[in-house]
């Protein structure tokens, strides 16, 4: 499993990215193997959105901000982007998040767009999928040390073979581990592979 | 391995009283109805239903961590899993597509005592157009308020119970990770 850093080419951007984005609903044709098309109701996926470094070399510093999508280098030589929703979700270009009322949808047709994110979901292996998971959910974690919801501590200690290190996904998005860093505003530091605040 | 199997077993026992990091797991077991049916093909199952809301066992701040939907699917009706697409949804109606029996943080940082719901749909034509999964969640869950450790199984009833073949996946698991400080999954 290769994982590399933001610097290289981000070859989905070249092929999703829209230009002259508008709060527009934008109406797409998402799925070859379906005729309809579907309305988005002004929400873009993140295959459409333009991608943000989410380090900032000069600095050695992440922001991430709700609503806006950001590389978070490769997994398997295949690049990885991620953005937040303003609720606190999230999704990648490997994972669609799908909005959905089980109670109406009973015995409906699969939308388009619900049979491309399926599409998509699947064209990744089921280890491509784990590898992002674990990049996505030590990024959560870092995320709510700097927000304050789990302690510095309480990140340390959590380890799984589930969540990526903090050194590989720092490594991953691009920061410099040898020195300082803030990742929203919060100062870090990583010694011996453990996270301080600064 | 009988005495291995009774060792590990005492270790979880032992070791997680003192765990600091809440690391706790929650089976949800079977949704309601534990069999969902779907009847053709591209269109939206059934939908089945773990409704935390109201459950004890669970602290109201605890937050998901790890989310795992495991499912069968039926054979005989023609399914398979690579044609078979599930969806597991929050109760305000969003989620994602799952592999069964995997580990995902999805649903990180959101509260667990809500109202779950899983549907599928298959690509392929079924036999009498008709299938189905049996579907059981579990979460991995912490709650910092309480900064709690163990683990907690329940069964679908809600009734608080310890499963045992849980626990001694739970414990090989422990054995071979930092058990100190960290619970590894049930996989």
């Amino acid at each position: 499993m290769n994982i590399q850093g933001p610097g290289n080419h981000d070859s989905m951007t070249k092929v999703f990215q829209k230009k002259n984005i508008s709060n527009e609903p934008v109406k797409t044709s998402f799925f070859n193997g379906k005729k309809d098309e579907v309305t988005l109701s002004a929400r873009y996926t993140i295959l459409e959105m333009a991608t943000e470094p989410v380090v900032n070399q000069s600095t050695n510093s992440i922001t991430i901000e709700p609503d806006k999508a950001y590389s978070l280098g490769e997994v398997n030589g295949k690049p990885l982007r991620f953005r937040l929703f303003q609720d606190g979700g999230f999704e990648t270009n490997f994972s669609l998040r799908l909005s959905h009322d089980p109670e109406t949808s009973v015995g409906k047709p699969v939308t388009a767009y619900e049979a491309n994110a399926a599409k998509i979901f699947d064209s990744y292996s089921a280890e491509e999928h784990r590898q992002e998971n674990r990049l996505m959910g030590r990024l959560m974690h870092l995320l709510q040390v700097a927000d304050g919801k789990i302690s510095v501590e309480q990140f340390n200690e959590y380890k799984s073979a589930h969540v990526a290190s903090t050194q590989e996904l720092l490594v991953a998005m691009g920061i410099d581990i040898n020195r300082t860093f803030a990742i929203n505003g919060v100062d870090f530091s990583l010694e011996n592979g453990h996270l301080k605040r600064q | 391995m009988k005495k291995v199997f009774m060792l590990l077993l005492l270790l979880t026992i032992i070791i997680f009283p003192a765990t600091t990091f809440a690391s706790t797991y929650f089976d949800a077991g079977a949704s309601d109805p534990s069999t969902i049916w779907v009847y053709g093909t591209e269109t939206w199952s059934q939908a089945g239903y773990w409704d935390l809301t109201t459950d004890t066992q669970i602290p109201d701040t605890a937050v998901v961590d790890m989310v795992n939907e495991g499912y069968n699917i039926c054979y005989n009706c023609g399914m398979n899993y690579t044609d078979t697409h599930v969806g597991l949804f929050n109760s305000a109606g969003q989620g994602y597509y799952v592999e069964s029996s995997w580990w995902y943080i999805i649903f990180v940082g959101e509260k667990v005592k809500q109202k779950w719901s899983t549907q599928f749909w298959v690509e392929n034509q079924l036999v009498g157009s008709r299938g189905y999964i049996q579907p059981v969640l579990s979460f991995r869950w912490v709650d910092s308020t309480t900064g709690t450790a163990g683990v907690t199984t329940l069964n679908a009833d809600g009734t608080a119970k310890t499963e045992t073949i849980k626990i001694k996946e739970s414990a090989e698991q422990v054995n071979s990770s930092d058990a100190g400080s960290y619970q590894e999954p049930i996989n």
